[in-house]
């Protein structure tokens, strides 16, 4: 087992294999980079064990809560989904009609009577 | 009960469920944002901010796109990146305030250890780039999946997993240059 594969699974806080474990009970340079990560990783539990949420927290959010509901922003609100389909409807039925009536009404620039 | 079910609750009109909501994600979220280097205060402004902002925009939230939690750290980094960027720069070392007694220890020794270990900690931490001080707390403190880190972070999972090994090597680096 490499020593430089073995120190970067601890850096990256992933788990020892049981190879590795073994290797790291008998290199003393990996045994030193494991040790100083394990007192990395008891610092991170210590400090973040210590820091604690003020009391009233949760009522202080709950206070400042607007008085309705959350509602859905512009775009996910059903309506709009509604007014933009008929308006795509609409526009579509239009260009259709007069896609149609330019077959059926013979355009002057084409030799027809107006 | 489950994020998704106080979620559902919370539009529905029951803001009760939204205050669950907030007891579940308030301790993660406060040691996400202390461990930053926030001062209290300014830490309690932006979790306050978060949840406000995560209850005004809850029926945005799409269940199927990731975990609450995860969205919630997204809006909490975006808050705490702008409030770093701003001119007072109100990052700094935290105070001992936020720092509680050690259990059943009102021992003033062990007081003032746990204070400087922490505040060597987030002294520290605070030399890191925010891309891999982020990536390491919401890995290592919050126990967060590298996916839901990649997502917070709006990156792939391979340049999270990179940033946390970077993380912790400058970490440790910087940590045995001083004494403990």
């Amino acid at each position: 087992m490499k020593c430089g594969e073995v120190q970067e699974t601890v850096a990256r806080g992933e788990a020892l294999s049981p190879e590795a474990k073994a290797h790291v009970l008998v290199c003393t340079a990996c045994a030193q980079v494991a040790e100083s990560y394990c007192e990395l990783d008891t610092w991170f539990e210590a400090a973040a064990a210590a820091i604690d949420v003020p009391e009233g927290f949760a009522d202080r959010i709950m206070a400042a809560l607007p008085p309705e509901a959350p509602l859905p922003g512009f775009w996910c609100r059903p309506w709009v989904h509604v007014v933009f389909a008929h308006a795509a409807a609409g526009i579509g039925l239009f260009n259709l009609l007069r896609l149609v009536l330019r077959f059926v009404i013979p355009s002057p620039s084409f030799g027809g009577m107006p | 009960m489950d994020d998704a079910f106080l979620i559902r609750q919370t539009l529905a009109g029951h803001r009760d469920a939204f205050r669950l909501l907030v007891l579940r994600h308030q301790r993660g979220l406060f040691r996400f944002l202390g461990l930053l280097g926030f001062p209290p205060a300014v830490v309690e402004e932006l979790a306050q901010e978060a949840f406000l902002r995560a209850y005004r925009h809850l029926a945005d939230f799409d269940e199927g796109r990731g975990r609450f939690s995860t969205w919630l750290f997204t809006l909490a980094r975006n808050l705490a990146a702008n409030e770093a960027a701003k001119p007072r720069h109100r990052l700094e070392a935290a105070s001992n305030t936020l720092v509680a007694e050690p259990d059943g220890a009102p021992d003033p020794l062990a007081r003032a250890e746990a204070n400087e270990r922490h505040t060597q900690l987030v002294a520290a931490l605070s030399g890191l780039p925010e891309a891999l001080r982020s990536a390491l707390l919401l890995s290592q403190v919050e126990g967060l999946p590298l996916a839901a880190i990649a997502e917070v972070q709006g990156c792939a999972v391979g340049t999270v997993k990179s940033r946390i090994f970077r993380a912790r090597e400058q970490l440790r680096a910087a940590l045995q240059e001083e004494p403990i």
